[in-house]
């Protein structure tokens, strides 16, 4: 893959600003403390994210659950107005197995950031990276351009559906771009999520793959949860780590961009 | 300003200072371990392990003196937070916290962590413990953090409704925000913390279901809570809360480590004070008056 401009890397610094519906999926509607910990993304952690992105003139993804938007519409209208895409994630931080069901999600969430944003949803991430047969073809359907939930590859790669390639880019995903893998701590006695790192470690991390991939011409496709990330220690160790990226020819953009780019490249005529 | 900051944003310390950090102990003792084993009210020294008891004694036994001698040789005021099973168990040693100028605040009477204890059972708890720290050391605690920061949907009226200073448990923001009640600010001082600021996070562990291992080298904790104090100090409006437990942080290396940090802290500006100072302060920058509550 060439990227414009001789970049070496296509990075996406996309977040997924789950904020309360991370919770209520774990059943936590009622637990004042868990919920806490999700108003704590858009509370805190995003206004230290925009300045961040603004700082650096970078624009990026933030995959939205409808849920989210309706608790802050006027946060997802700054994140708009701050020229970055909003991305489906969800009515609720869930998909359902059902395809018209998930349709009629998909339907209402791009019809609520319409509203918010004047977006029209082209870029897709499940929540919770569940994916399904249907999810495919009712992207293909719905016009998206680009999804962020395949983990086999580095990427990035046009899908192909009944044989024939599709004008739908993947830019995968993995834990290793994920924050939760290093900062997400949850005390409960199922499922306990213990091993919290420091922002300095998961970021080195991030690095390392960042040389080898950049050295590759890949992408990598973050995934960062402003409620996590969000912190001081966390986010400083991620503006270092961006500069360092900046630095070492990495093209930052959003999701739809990078995936608009690559089906010109393989001749593609897309709209908008 | 989003709603749930109210009162935090913009706030500016006193003489200068740029950050208000409160070193707060939850001294648990062995109710720590009770709570993590089966989470039911009836949990006693005889539903845990012995590992698990007398690792619960280390607080009591030996890491709450190297704690009080931090706190002494700095001339720094501290909060505890102690359950009513603690102060009935351990009375000397909570006489000493109090006799030594810190506060004693609520957290449970059996540090149950349940989500969902009922309401009554929640006002009893309170109504024993507070009546148990009230005698140890004279006034009613005026400060709140629920067991394993497990706030009830009830918790914020309650405590509203008992005169409480502040809370200590959520996870919101780094602001001290107060209270809202129908879109106005009620005197319920909001102090949150967050797990990487708790030793528990890095120094607890147990083979005991639900089993929790993870312990960190010192260095490693340091450098996330200087990072975090660095990065919250140049904020300006900020606080950090560090959550310890005296079985935890007691440890010899451990409270050597702390005690640099803190040295580190007051250098840069920091107001280090108890969790019922900061409230009240905070109260009064939003032109609430503290009444008779002794601090």
């Amino acid at each position: 893959m060439k990227w414009p401009d001789n970049r070496r890397i296509a990075v996406m610094l996309a977040f997924d600003l789950d904020a309360e519906t991370l919770w209520e999926a774990y059943q936590d509607r009622d637990h004042p403390s868990n919920m806490s910990r999700g108003a704590y993304g858009p509370v805190q952690g995003m206004p230290r994210i925009l300045t961040m992105l603004d700082k650096y003139l970078i624009r990026t993804t933030f995959f939205v659950p409808a849920r989210t938007a309706l608790r802050y519409p006027d946060l997802i209208r700054d994140i708009a107005s701050r020229g970055h895409e909003i991305g489906y994630h969800g009515y609720e931080h869930a998909s359902s197995p059902d395809r018209d069901q998930e349709r009629e999600n998909m339907l209402r969430a791009e019809q609520l950031m319409q509203k918010l944003t004047g977006q029209r949803l082209r870029v897709h991430r499940a929540p919770s990276g569940s994916v399904y047969d249907y999810t495919l073809p009712l992207l293909l359907e719905r016009g998206y351009i680009a999804s962020s939930n395949w983990r086999n590859t580095d990427g990035p790669f046009i899908h192909r559906l009944d044989g024939r390639e599709i004008p739908l880019v993947e830019l995968p995903k993995d834990s290793i771009f994920d924050d939760t893998a290093y900062d997400m701590y949850i005390e409960r006695p199922i499922r306990p999520w213990h091993n919290l790192r420091s922002g300095r470690d998961f970021v080195q991390v991030w690095l390392d793959e960042f040389d080898a991939l950049a050295a590759e011409g890949r992408m990598i496709n973050f995934v960062l949860h402003p409620q996590f990330i969000g912190r001081v220690s966390r986010l400083n160790a991620l503006d270092q780590a961006v500069a360092y990226m900046l630095d070492n020819g990495a093209w930052f953009d959003t999701n739809g961009n990078v995936a608009r780019y690559i089906l010109r490249e393989h001749g593609h005529d897309i709209d908008g | 300003m989003p709603k749930q900051t109210n009162g935090g944003e913009g706030l500016k310390w006193p003489n200068g200072k740029r950050i208000a950090v409160m070193l707060s102990f939850d001294f648990d003792a062995e109710s720590l371990h009770f709570s993590r084993f089966n989470q039911t009210p009836s949990c006693s020294r005889e539903t845990i392990s012995f590992a698990d008891y007398s690792r619960g004694r280390y607080g009591p036994d030996e890491g709450l003196r190297r704690c009080l001698d931090l706190l002494r040789a700095r001339q720094l005021r501290a909060t505890f937070f102690v359950p009513g099973y603690v102060a009935e168990t351990y009375p000397d040693q909570v006489r000493e916290i109090a006799s030594a100028g810190h506060e004693l605040a609520y957290h449970g009477y059996l540090h149950d962590t349940r989500l969902g204890i009922p309401e009554a059972e929640e006002l009893a708890n309170m109504e024993i413990s507070e009546t148990l720290l009230e005698r140890l050391c004279g006034r009613r605690p005026c400060g709140h953090r629920a067991p394993g920061s497990v706030m009830q949907t009830y918790t914020v009226e309650m405590l509203a409704a008992r005169g409480y200073l502040y809370s200590s448990s959520l996870k919101t923001c780094d602001w001290a925000y107060l209270h809202q009640r129908n879109g106005q600010k009620i005197p319920l001082v909001e102090l949150p913390s967050d797990y990487c600021l708790d030793d528990y996070t890095y120094y607890f562990y147990t083979l005991s279901e639900p089993y929790h291992r993870s312990l960190y080298n010192n260095r490693y904790v340091r450098e996330i809570w200087r990072d975090e104090f660095d990065g919250l100090a140049a904020e300006g409006d900020k606080i950090m809360c560090l959550k310890l437990h005296p079985e935890l942080i007691g440890r010899a290396s451990r409270i050597r480590m702390l005690g640099e940090l803190v040295d580190y802290m007051q250098e840069q500006g920091a107001w280090i004070g108890a969790c019922a100072d900061v409230a009240a302060y905070v109260l009064r920058e939003n032109g609430f008056s503290i009444g008779e509550v002794s601090l």
